[in-house]
């Protein structure tokens, strides 16, 4: 019994000393283990805690024994929820929480734990561990920022492409209409009926095919020539030198290339971008034209001269039947009307030709200087016995320092007469007065002449000047007269660079003004 | 007496001027066409000629320019009487040698006679 009690209490003994020496194992274990671990009561009270416990969280030794292990979740962690779950299923394994280090700094950890029961199955304490993962969360949250920024970064790019595809999109569109622009441009160039050239900087930048056929140089035209190199070859001289004489700038002027080629060239000055200027030259032939003219001049010279034979004759044979004695005073009547017809068919065919000879624009000849009064007076003395016959006094009025005018005596001189044949002719009593003067400050020559005649109607004053036109008051009072005179006149005075215009009241008179440059 | 040659296709009005030249007491030689207008003044030299412009074959323009070309007929005035009238046509006269222009149409015989004793003169 005895012995038997001695090997139980031996037994004992060993197994107390084995306890004892396991226990410092585990203490031991407990001092040097890193890995954080802890042991709390049924309550998670915190019993005691591991050397890596310490570390870890920033304790001293045993400092956290008899609080809470609830108190260390960091502020509104689930952490006490993870307590409860293990509190019910006395297990965790690796649940991420969120703790708190002795200076309340942010902790993250992944928890594990265990429930350490008695014989009986009642939970006597927790063992706990945790894996320090705040590294890794910090890692893994600076990685998502990144993440995020990349892929915010990927979405602004995206956008920008898309703007810049757009912005493309846009100017591929432009660059087609622009491109659609140019081949119209072209193309109409191309087909131009004209002959076109465009210089840029002194040079030929570009000719359509017409502007090459004109020359006949199909081959010889090349791009980019200098305007130089263009005056070397013969044909294209003259235009080169017309260019030249005009500075480049804008006109319109005939050009005769030979007999059978002449052109109208009118150049345009067309801005560029960069603040020159280009020139647009436009070569239209008009050769068809100026023979079409010559025929129509040279009908009217033949027609005229055909008309004028006849009209000689019976203004001769006429003229010499009054010359001789021996006609009734009837006969004579009879005579002289029919002389004063055929005047008038001759002034007509001379107003005729006048007209002409203006559209061609070749009327006025060489410009003199001559003294104006002269040839007023002239055209005083021509109609003088038109104006005895209808008992109309003319004045004329000048002062001296009126200048020489540069003017075409013969044309100023037809002017003059046919202004002082209207106003005898529409005038009923009364008198006419011409005046010279000088407009010092316009450097002009102002001639006027004053009729107490039949005035032009108001409603009629805008045709005055236009071919044909005749008032009907003047009609009426007058058969006489083409309706030619005051075109006649107007082109004279035009063509002399001046100007003429007229103030008039029906039935008291009318006054006709022209003005002319020195 | 003065001789004056008349060239002029035209019979009419060449029969009206010699009719109104002799009576103004001119002698008269006539020719209807510049050919033998031309040999008629070389071979009569006339103190004057009345000219017509246009002329069958030979016209009055080229009429003019022979005769003056001619020392023998160059001194004899040469007086256009003609319908052509163009200031052209006038300058183009004047430019040969003529002494005057006139328009047919513009004058009477008795102006036109007048002219010719002027230029006489």
């Amino acid at each position: 019994m005895d012995a038997k009690n001695n090997f139980s209490k031996r037994k004992e003994k060993e197994l107390e000393e084995d306890t004892i020496v396991l226990e410092m194992a585990i203490k031991n274990f407990w001092e040097i283990l890193p890995i954080p671990v802890c042991t709390t009561s049924p309550t998670f009270i915190i019993l005691e805690t591991g050397k890596g416990f310490d570390v870890l969280f920033g304790y001293v030794k045993n400092e956290l024994a008899g609080e809470s292990l609830k108190e260390m979740a960091f502020d509104g962690d689930n952490f006490k929820k993870i307590l409860d779950k293990l509190f019910q299923q006395r297990k965790i394994s690796n649940i991420e929480a969120t703790l708190q280090n002795k200076k309340g700094e942010k902790i993250s950890v992944l928890v594990s734990a265990i429930a350490q029961e008695d014989k009986r199955g009642e939970v006597f304490s927790y063992l706990f561990s945790f894996v320090d993962v705040t590294l890794i969360k910090e890692t893994e949250r600076k990685l998502q920022e990144q993440i995020k920024d990349s892929m915010r970064n990927a979405q602004e790019l995206t956008e920008s492409k898309k703007a810049l595809m757009n912005i493309l999109e846009d100017v591929e569109k432009e660059r087609k209409k622009a491109e659609l622009e140019r081949d119209k441009t072209l193309a109409l160039i191309h087909n131009f009926a004209d002959g076109l050239l465009f210089f840029e900087k002194g040079k030929l930048t570009l000719f359509n095919p017409q502007a090459a056929k004109t020359f006949a140089m199909n081959r010889s035209f090349k791009r980019n020539q200098s305007v130089a190199a263009l005056s070397e070859n013969a044909k294209l001289k003259p235009l080169v030198e017309l260019l030249q004489n005009s500075h480049f700038k804008a006109f319109r002027q005939e050009l005769r290339l030979a007999e059978n080629l002449i052109l109208e060239v009118s150049s345009i000055e067309v801005p560029q971008e960069d603040g020159e200027k280009g020139v647009m030259v436009v070569l239209h032939d008009v050769t068809r034209e100026k023979f079409v003219e010559k025929m129509k001049t040279d009908f009217v010279t033949i027609a005229a001269h055909q008309l004028r034979t006849p009209l000689s004759a019976i203004k001769w044979t006429l003229s010499m039947l009054l010359s001789t004695s021996g006609l009734g005073a009837e006969q004579q009547d009879f005579v002289n009307k029919a002389y004063a017809s055929n005047e008038r068919i001759i002034n007509l065919v001379n107003d005729l030709l006048n007209v002409t000879k203006i559209e061609e624009g070749k009327f006025i000849s060489e410009l003199e200087k001559t003294d104006m009064a002269s040839v007023i007076r002239q055209a005083i003395n021509d109609m003088k016995n038109l104006a005895a016959a209808k008992n109309l006094k003319t004045e004329f009025l000048t002062s001296s320092g009126v200048p020489l005018a540069n003017i075409d005596k013969d044309k100023i001189l037809l002017a003059v007469g046919n202004l002082l044949e209207n106003a005898i002719r529409y005038t009923r009593d009364g008198q006419i007065t011409l005046e010279l003067g000088f407009d010092k400050e316009k450097e002009e020559l102002v001639f006027s002449i004053t009729d107490t005649g039949i005035g032009i109607p108001k409603d009629q004053q805008e045709r005055v000047f236009s071919r044909f036109f005749r008032a009907p008051n003047a009609l009426k009072v007058e058969t006489e007269g083409s309706g030619l005179g005051l075109y006649i006149v107007k082109n004279i005075i035009e063509a002399h660079g001046g100007r003429i215009w007229f103030k008039s009241e029906p039935d008291k008179g009318s006054t006709f003004y022209f003005a002319i440059p020195r | 007496m003065s001789k004056i040659l008349i060239i002029e296709d035209d019979t009419f009005l060449r029969e009206l001027m010699k009719r109104k030249t002799q009576e103004a007491g001119f002698e008269v030689i006539e020719s209807v066409d510049g050919e033998s207008g031309v040999k008629a003044a070389k071979e009569q030299k006339p103190d004057l000629v009345l000219l017509d412009l246009i002329l069958p074959g030979v016209n009055g323009f080229e009429v003019l320019a022979a005769l003056k070309e001619d020392v023998a007929t160059s001194d004899i005035p040469v007086l256009i009487l003609s319908n052509l009238g163009q200031q052209e046509d006038i300058d183009k006269a004047m430019r040969l040698g003529a002494a005057d222009f006139m328009i047919k149409a513009h004058f009477t015989p008795n102006e036109i006679v007048e002219k010719a004793k002027q230029i006489l003169k």
